[in-house]
């Protein structure tokens, strides 16, 4: 945190962003491209998942940033067709699944992204798709956002048909389209993201016919930990509930601290099987997501 | 019994001030000196009738209403010496409305403007030869933190107070009662607007919570989702004081008033009300789908205040800081008793008025339109 203080990539006092939680940002090297991350995730959830590359149908790329605004205003043509799943398929020999890139959904995406993928591949033909997402913010950029710091990262995950652990039990999204204009209204989408996470954390555990109570664990994004605390007490749920250990150590990811901090909940040896998972993030857009799952 | 005379009334320009002022008026029997504030606007007295209190200055009203200019923190209420004697020999009569009623000022500056002001005025009070009857007007809310049903007949507590504006009005009653003035305190619950119309001369707390829900600003509200809100339409007020001041008077008492439970909303209900009327009002408002604020534990709430606090954002901290130093009110849960009141009419049922307040807001967009 201090030392992205004095590049000037955060504003608050490195004290402020400890006590909201944060310790570490990761940025990306220079010196890595971007698409390195990708591909290395993407190989990692391949690898993991035991399917040969023919068994995935589908590839979707999921950035939350907005695509439209990284390719100058003066560029050839041609580079708005410069497709970034493409060469991600490319990279990982899958010329034969349908490979799709996905945006605009901020960090709800990659939930968003997997819930598609998902009744996808519930619907017939090869029995897996890839989910790959990350965001790399521009170098020097701010990276405080709205109480938060931003890490760059990538995350991919293989939804398979009939998958043994982490299977969806329900995926619940409440949008908020009037909310599309993320900086004219920040004011507006501070004040509506406790009353409408309760709301969609609920809604959830209605849609799944279960209690709060029968949740194990609330896998977070990582935002920040006094957030966390406050919608703790609007849930009326022990904090120690919310495995929010990653939020001091990795900081917040556009799309992928879930997956992030699921791989390491797994390693910590924190699961167990039929665990039930509530995976909550709001998204700019707007929309607050709620995904649970079954380890 | 009926009996009027020569009054003397401070805070006529205040919220509850204005209507007592419209109310007296109507009774012919009454003369009434205005003790106004030295540094507000010098308005003649067809300007104050026609502009403050929405009266037609014909000359019988005019005869009866004298101005004097003072400032009720200030030795001999800062008024001239031979205007000081000439009140004392004429007054049979005080209202006491004058009050400051932010909550969020330092307790030295709520006690200057409501402590010592009430000190200054049972001062001179006792200097009346003539002086038949003294009102204080004072807040339910003297009960700070406590919870339950609260008497009248009670003051004294330790539970504490939410703010300033509490603690400052619970003293200034007890100056009150160790005085041998022949006095009543009526204690107010929440003013919201004229039970008819809508109209509010001043658009405080309950109407800057519903102006925060109206920007889309609201968050969190601390509080029991069935904390009774008591609400009271100001015209009921103002009759209710005065026509018990005037005709039911009784020397000690501290009378509630207050519409109780049965014709008040719940916390809850208000927050649900409140985005109903605003939608069947404002399409344009309803269509961005601003999402009710979720009623919050105390802590929670506090949280989100520090976190504005810290990052500086000016506006949050706003609407925050507006909110914070009543809001902690919804979470001690209250009754009040009403005993003092035995026969008036029942304040209105908030249900049947409160879409006109909501109303009047919106279309003078909480009086920054004419």
């Amino acid at each position: 945190m201090a030392a992205l203080k004095r590049s000037k990539q955060v504003r608050s006092s490195v004290t402020f962003l400890n006590e909201l939680g944060f310790s570490y940002g990761y940025l990306s090297e220079e010196s890595e491209p971007f698409d390195e991350l990708l591909v290395g995730a993407a190989e990692d959830a391949i690898a993991d998942s035991g399917h040969p590359p023919p068994q995935i149908g589908t590839l979707f790329l999921y950035s939350g940033l907005n695509a439209s605004a990284t390719v100058a205003g003066n560029a050839p043509v041609l580079e708005r067709f410069r497709y970034p799943v493409a060469r991600l398929a490319d990279r990982l020999k899958l010329g034969h699944a349908n490979a799709m890139g996905m945006s605009q959904q901020g960090c709800s995406g990659l939930l968003s992204a997997i819930n598609v993928a998902a009744r996808m591949v519930q619907a017939g033909g090869p029995p897996a798709a890839l989910c790959v997402a990350g965001d790399a913010l521009p170098k020097g950029a701010n990276r405080e956002i709205m109480y938060n710091v931003m890490s760059d990262a990538a995350a991919a995950v293989v939804v398979e048909r009939g998958s043994p652990r982490n299977q969806i039990v329900t995926f619940h999204q409440l949008g908020q389209p009037a909310y599309w204009d993320s900086p004219q209204q920040e004011r507006e989408l501070i004040a509506a993201y406790f009353p409408m996470a309760q709301r969609a954390i609920c809604g959830a555990i209605e849609q799944a016919g279960l209690r709060l109570s029968d949740i194990r664990w609330i896998v977070p994004s990582n935002v920040s930990l006094r957030s966390w605390t406050i919608l703790a007490e609007l849930l009326k749920i022990p904090p120690a509930r919310i495995w929010s250990k990653n939020i001091a150590r990795v900081g917040h990811t556009v799309c992928c601290d879930h997956v992030i901090n699921l791989r390491d909940m797994t390693r910590e040896g924190a699961l167990e099987t039929g665990d039930l998972l509530l995976l909550f993030t709001f998204g700019f857009g707007a929309s607050w997501t709620s995904l649970i799952l079954q380890h | 019994m009926t009996r009027a005379g020569s009054l003397l009334l401070t805070g006529s320009t205040g919220m509850a001030g204005r209507e007592i002022t419209r109310v007296l008026l109507r009774r012919p029997d009454v003369r009434l000196t205005l003790l106004l504030h030295d540094t507000g606007r010098a308005l003649s007295r067809p300007r104050l009738l026609r502009e403050v209190f929405r009266l037609e200055p014909t000359p019988p009203l005019l005869r009866r209403i004298r101005l004097v200019r003072g400032d009720l923190t200030k030795p001999g209420l800062g008024l001239p010496r031979t205007v000081y004697a000439d009140l004392a020999q004429t007054v049979d009569g005080i209202v006491h409305a004058a009050a400051m009623t932010r909550f969020d000022l330092a307790l030295a500056e709520a006690r200057r403007v409501n402590v010592l002001a009430t000190q200054h005025l049972i001062r001179f009070a006792n200097l009346c030869r003539h002086l038949t009857r003294f009102a204080l007007l004072s807040t339910v809310f003297v009960s700070g933190r406590r919870q339950g049903r609260i008497l009248e007949s009670e003051r004294a507590h330790r539970a504490g107070f939410v703010n300033t504006y509490e603690q400052s009005k619970y003293e200034a009653e007890a100056c009150l009662e160790a005085s041998d003035l022949p006095h009543v305190i009526y204690r107010l619950s929440t003013l919201v607007g004229d039970s008819q119309t809508g109209f509010t001369s001043h658009f405080t707390t309950p109407h800057q919570a519903l102006r925060v829900m109206h920007l889309g600003l609201a968050s969190l509200v601390p509080g029991l989702p069935d904390y009774s809100v008591d609400l009271i339409p100001t015209d009921w007020a103002a009759a209710t004081i005065i026509n018990h001041f005037l005709d039911a008077f009784q020397a000690g008492r501290v009378v509630h008033v207050v519409a109780g439970a049965a014709r008040s909303y719940s916390l809850a209900q208000v927050i649900d009300e409140s985005y109903d009327r605003l939608g069947e009002l404002d399409p344009v408002w309803k269509a961005r789908h601003y999402p009710k604020p979720a009623i919050a534990t105390q802590g929670a709430f506090q949280l989100l205040v520090r976190s504005a606090e810290q990052a500086r954002d000016p506006l949050m901290m706003g609407v925050l800081g507006m909110l914070k130093y009543f809001t902690e009110q919804f979470s001690y849960p209250k009754e009040f008793d009403a005993h003092g009141l035995n026969g008036a009419d029942p304040a209105p049922d908030i249900r049947d008025y409160y879409g006109r307040v909501v109303a009047y807001c919106l279309k003078t967009n909480w009086g920054r339109r004419a």
